[in-house]
């Protein structure tokens, strides 16, 4: 048995998880805070991500990012670099979906904090930044963190945007669910079984440890 | 000489509409009215919590709104809301701290420590709000809301959320203090018996409109309108 599916899988859902946690907590905050026409039309087009089959958010993915691609275009241009096919497409896959999880957990949480706590702060001489960072985030860290354990499970168990994006080159872009599809594939049952544990075990213990954490999302 | 406080202001929400002025001294104004009535409204817009559509605050001289617009942050006023909204997360002490922002620490503890005894909080320092009664919540909320030694008091309701005995007591304590302070303090209530006892100018806020103002006697004995008559029946 191998162990690189699972360390690989272990490096992509946490880089990518840590990409979401930082840019879904800014989106979060300004979700919550904005009052703007069109807002509910952009939560939608955040959330998008969560509804869309994963294979073609992949396809949205592989038009943005690839070699002739809107950004991957001038990427290759100007570096002769291309993310396709490669651990850190797996990372972007993740990422961009369970991106819409963190928001909404983080969105909720915030937005569940007592308004007067923070026209409180406001009227003692504090700006948002500085009450989001004293008042809110103290308050809200439950769902926060709720929603970055969420993330992690979505991203661990990322399957079809991963395979459009970085397909499934064994010892490069194969993680846990690409290596259980090979495996299964192949006949080879024991690799798959023990990959299928794993991944099933790590799945439980993480929603557990989220569901701890946030009464109102799950 | 010119009154501390003074606020004309107009703004319009869905279905309601504000038109109304106030003038205050250094002295107690209470804005009465029944509930609907627009007085917390008013203390938003004065906090500049929220911006009137049209009108101007002055405060000691300074346009807060109006031509020129200081940011709520910046405004130097004090405000007790209803529910004392104090932070769960942060202890007594670290509640009263919070707002000497801009005080180096060594003089913020020192001060929230002088108030912390002025408002008899002694020994209640490391306990969290969720711990303390109400009426110890409610000197907490005032000793946080003091310590920046604002230039005017803004009180939301603030016995609504005590039980009878307890806010008979705090209103007397706290209107000794009040009058001590020496800063305008405007405070809404719809209770007639807290409004008298404590107003040294009572507004009558009914419909968005201030339909008379004076002494609280004054309107009592003689109500310039059959609302305000209906409103300020003893009983």
């Amino acid at each position: 048995m191998s162990w690189g599916p699972l360390l690989l899988s272990l490096k992509v859902s946490l880089l990518a998880t840590a990409l979401v946690a930082a840019a879904g907590l800014l989106a979060a905050f300004a979700l919550a805070n904005a009052r703007f026409r069109g807002k509910s039309l952009v939560e939608s087009a955040l959330l998008l991500p969560m509804v869309l089959p994963p294979t073609v958010t992949g396809y949205y993915l592989v038009l943005l990012l690839g070699r002739h691609g809107l950004l991957g275009g001038s990427l290759y241009r100007w570096t002769g670099w291309n993310v396709l096919f490669t651990w850190q497409a797996a990372v972007v896959a993740s990422a961009v979906v369970s991106f819409p999880i963190m928001v909404r957990s983080a969105q909720t949480a915030i937005e569940s904090v007592d308004p007067e706590m923070v026209d409180s702060s406001t009227m003692l001489g504090y700006t948002r930044a500085e009450t989001a960072l004293y008042v809110v985030l103290p308050l809200a860290w439950q769902g926060i963190l709720a929603g970055i354990m969420l993330a992690f499970t979505r991203a661990i168990g990322e399957f079809g945007a991963t395979l459009m994006l970085a397909g499934n080159i064994p010892g490069r872009t194969d993680t846990m669910p690409l290596a259980i599809y090979a495996s299964a594939a192949s006949g080879d049952w024991s690799q798959a079984h023990l990959l299928v544990a794993m991944l099933t075990a790590l799945s439980v213990v993480l929603l557990t440890a989220a569901r701890h954490y946030s009464r109102s999302v799950l | 000489m010119s009154a501390a406080l003074e606020v004309r202001l107009q703004h319009a929400l869905p279905g309601f509409d504000l038109d109304a002025a106030l003038s205050l001294g250094r002295e107690i104004g209470v804005l009465f009215g029944p509930s609907g009535a627009g007085k917390s409204l008013m203390l938003r817009l004065i906090a500049g919590l929220m911006r009137p559509r049209e009108g101007e605050v002055r405060l000691n001289g300074r346009i807060l709104s109006g031509t020129a617009w200081v940011p709520p942050q910046e405004r130097r006023i004090g405000y007790v809301f209803q529910h004392h909204a104090l932070f769960p997360h942060m202890s007594v002490l670290e509640n009263v701290v919070y707002g000497a922002r801009g005080l180096p620490r060594e003089k913020a503890l020192a001060e929230a420590r002088r108030l912390i005894q002025e408002f008899r909080l002694e020994g209640l320092e490391a306990r969290r709000p969720k711990s303390i009664s109400g009426g110890q919540k409610q000197r907490v909320a005032f000793a946080r809301a003091l310590i920046a030694k604002p230039e005017l008091l803004l009180l939301d309701e603030p016995f609504s959320a005590l039980d009878g005995p307890t806010r008979v007591h705090m209103r007397d304590c706290l209107a000794r203090l009040m009058r001590s302070l020496g800063i305008p303090v405007l405070l809404v209530t719809h209770d007639l018996a807290e409004a008298r006892s404590l107003a040294e100018r009572m507004f009558v806020l009914i419909g968005g409109r201030v339909l008379q103002h004076g002494r609280p006697e004054e309107i009592v004995q003689e109500p310039a309108s059959e609302a305000v008559r209906e409103l300020t029946r003893a009983g």
